[in-house]
């Protein structure tokens, strides 16, 4: 893409990583070339076109799941990225690179940031002793190194998830907030479940979102 | 007929683990199955993966989340040079090189001469700020540097070294 017509698109972006324009933006590789040919806007757009994937990366590989903690780290990825871009360490123009090199800084600084909040813990039942069976500390780090293709994945949740009946949206919905089987049991519209079939409702969701997804 | 999946008291297992609810199998059993089974561990990549993904969508949808985060990235991309981080606090100049360079100078003031190597152990301080404030004394023309073929001295300047003198002999007071 030629420089010379990006500030015409780059007037055009959405201000969200809304599926329908996650694949009309310019590439990374134009939009830090851009960045460095002096349009700051450039680089705006990129940071947002990335917001969600790195909360979500963030919400994989961390111990800790507290959403503040979260937006926190979230933020000392994008300073360290702006720090990267601005001093010439991200230098690789190949496509793709940018989001493996952001990748990499997540799992470095979420790392520390774990570390530092919890004086290294060994696993997270250290953290929530009342939690019986948290999210396994020893397979949650087996992330690929490559970084999930959260766009791609992005896509086709939002598939999946329109394929859902009302009510086993509002059930995703409630997960997706981090509500507790115990809380969910408790709302109006589940409160005939039993935990058992609640369970096993769920694991039926996400079955069928697989399958919409494949 | 359908088929049975032979792995779904595993996968049931997992959608909990993800959540961190109680399963109804134990961990070290579903563990020892994800070591096996190909299919499994994929399912638990998966599910983390859009788990984390529906998280991260929600959270993101606050509008006062969202307009934070705007607010923050505009702020950031106008910065005309890197940022220092949070974990980062500001050191101001006297604190980082002038104290130290009060201790290294005295320091050589009463040994009268210095190894450079031996300056961060005879002082007490790091290395980085022992030598940080060497260069500050250099810089002020305080102290003098020699060199053999193995070593390099310090010494205070034949000035410097009257003011310490002055300053630590009792009989002057």
């Amino acid at each position: 893409m030629a420089l010379g017509t990006l500030p015409v698109i780059i007037k055009s972006m959405p201000d969200d990583t809304r599926s329908d324009s996650l694949r009309s933006l310019p590439a990374d590789e134009d939009l830090i070339a851009a960045y460095r040919a002096g349009d700051k806007n450039a680089l705006e757009i990129l940071f947002t076109r990335y917001l969600r994937f790195i909360k979500a990366y963030l919400f994989r590989i961390s111990w800790i799941q507290d959403e503040g903690f979260i937006e926190d780290v979230r933020q000392i990825v994008l300073m360290t990225a702006f720090n990267g871009i601005i001093k010439g360490i991200f230098t690789d123009t190949r496509p793709a690179s940018f989001r493996k090199w952001l990748y990499t800084i997540c799992r470095v600084v979420c790392l520390k940031q774990n570390e530092k909040q919890a004086r290294l813990p060994q696993n997270i039942s250290q953290l929530y002793p009342e939690t019986p069976t948290a999210i396994p500390d020893d397979l949650s780090l087996k992330v690929s190194e490559q970084g999930v293709d959260y766009e791609q994945l992005h896509l086709k949740q939002e598939e999946a998830l329109a394929q859902l009946s009302p009510s086993e949206q509002k059930l995703m919905q409630l997960i997706s907030v981090g509500k507790k089987y115990k809380e969910i049991l408790k709302e109006p519209e589940f409160a005939t479940y039993s935990l058992d079939y609640l369970m096993r409702k769920v694991y039926l969701i996400r079955k069928k979102m697989k399958k919409e997804g494949e | 007929m359908k088929e049975k999946n032979p792995c779904e008291k595993y996968q049931l297992a997992i959608t909990n683990y993800v959540l961190g609810e109680a399963m109804p199998i134990s961990k070290n059993e579903l563990l020892g199955h994800l070591k096996t089974c190909a299919v499994c561990r994929k399912d638990l990549d998966d599910w983390s993966d859009n788990y984390a993904l529906m998280r991260a969508k929600t959270s993101d949808s606050k509008p006062e989340t969202k307009a934070r985060i705007k607010q923050f990235i505009k702020e950031l991309v106008a910065q005309p040079g890197p940022v220092p981080l949070p974990d980062e606090i500001e050191v101001p100049g006297n604190v980082f090189v002038g104290k130290p360079a009060g201790t290294v100078w005295q320091c050589i003031g009463k040994e009268g001469r210095v190894i450079l190597d031996d300056l961060p152990k005879k002082t007490g301080l790091p290395s980085q700020v022992a030598y940080g404030a060497m260069g500050w004394l250099l810089h002020e023309d305080k102290i003098r540097v020699t060199q053999t073929q193995d070593k390099v001295f310090l010494y205070l300047t034949p000035q410097e070294q009257q003011t310490y003198q002055a300053n630590n002999n009792p009989l002057s007071l």
